[in-house]
């Protein structure tokens, strides 16, 4: 079992970014669900994964999507359109608007939305995104760029700069 | 939280860079829950799982035992025989089946001392019906009951005539000996 004091570190770094990639298909307690019980998968391994980031957000993406596959049409919908959710904290003197960061990443492609938020939060390369997205590196590449420039667009009229 | 801004570098521009950076610096709320309760959680499903193992063990081996038991070779049943010499008698009958001779030449029991066991009561109850109450006075020899330690072929005495005590309508065994009962006074 993986004592303690690496998962205080594994839980420091990655907790957050999880929740917020499994929120790319679920709400916030179903989310954290999702990233609490891959934690302790993790703990129940004999021994620490090669890559444990790229190993929790995989066990976490599968989690998730199972989830969401399971929850009725009804709650996606639901969870689709609520309104006051956020997705990130609100921080004074912040350049840009969380919820309309959150707006422009629902309207992107699903795809586009994943790759953005592994390497924007998850801070994960482009090899660990392909393996835990099951895609190639280069493919991985174009989406984030594609998806990058679209969330640009997006937020356009909301991004702030720093003259004001 | 791990540092931000440490992304790989891409080939991106300077305006998808500057962007990037600037999304960065959004940070995810802190979830509702915290590595403590991971790890008690972690702790606990170890050991119930430890549990579900024990208990699967203890399954299987009771499955075990029920299965030896109902399965396994069956215990030798010791059934008590009693070795026995058939009783040669020798009977001479008559047409109209009126008993006039028996000879029973009772053979040793093996090994049990004659007159220690109920066959010598049989012996003698035999003998009486047959001969009638004549038979109380002979000896022990003449009613036949061998030493025990005797394994020589028991020598077939012939036995003294005598009148038969059993009427033809009385040719059964019990009916014999309810008739010498009754006559047994007159006798």
């Amino acid at each position: 079992m993986i004592d303690r004091a690496t998962l205080s570190k594994l839980f420091a770094d990655h907790a957050a970014p999880l929740v917020l990639y499994a929120r790319q298909w679920l709400d916030r307690g179903l989310a954290e669900d999702v990233v609490q019980e891959a934690y302790i998968r993790l703990m129940g391994q004999r021994k620490l994964p090669a890559n444990p980031r790229a190993w929790l957000y995989c066990t976490v993406r599968n989690g998730a999507i199972s989830q969401f596959r399971a929850q009725s049409r009804r709650l996606r919908r639901e969870q689709a359109t609520a309104p006051n959710e956020t997705w990130f904290e609100a921080e004074a003197g912040q350049w840009i608007d969380g919820m309309a960061a959150r707006s422009a990443m629902l309207d992107l492609p699903e795809s586009q939305r994943e790759i953005i938020a592994l390497r924007l939060w998850g801070q994960l390369t482009l090899n660990e995104i392909a393996e835990v997205t099951g895609s190639s590196t280069s493919g991985v590449f174009d989406q984030y760029r594609a998806g990058l420039n679209a969330l640009r667009k997006a937020m356009g009229v909301t991004c702030k700069t720093e003259d004001g | 939280m791990q540092d931000r801004g440490r992304l790989e570098p891409l080939p991106l521009n300077d305006e998808e860079r500057e962007f990037e950076q600037m999304v960065t610096r959004l940070a995810p709320p802190a979830p509702g829950f915290n590595a403590g309760e991971i790890w008690m959680n972690a702790l606990a499903r170890r050991q119930r799982r430890q549990l579900g193992f024990w208990r699967i063990a203890a399954g299987g081996l009771a499955a075990c035992l029920v299965a030896a038991l109902w399965l396994g070779p069956a215990q030798p049943t010791f059934v008590p025989v009693r070795v026995v010499r058939s009783l040669t008698v020798a009977a001479h009958v008559n047409d109209d089946l009126t008993v006039k001779d028996f000879a029973v030449p009772l053979r040793p029991l093996g090994g049990r001392g004659a007159g220690d066991d109920d066959d010598s009561y049989m012996n003698l109850r035999q003998r009486v019906m047959l001969r009638g109450l004549s038979a109380l006075n002979v000896s022990p020899q003449r009613i036949g009951v061998a030493a025990s330690v005797s394994t020589q072929e028991p020598r077939i005495e012939p036995l003294p005539r005598v009148e038969p005590v059993v009427t033809p309508a009385a040719a059964g065994p019990i009916d014999r000996f309810f008739n010498l009962l009754q006559k047994g006074p007159a006798l």
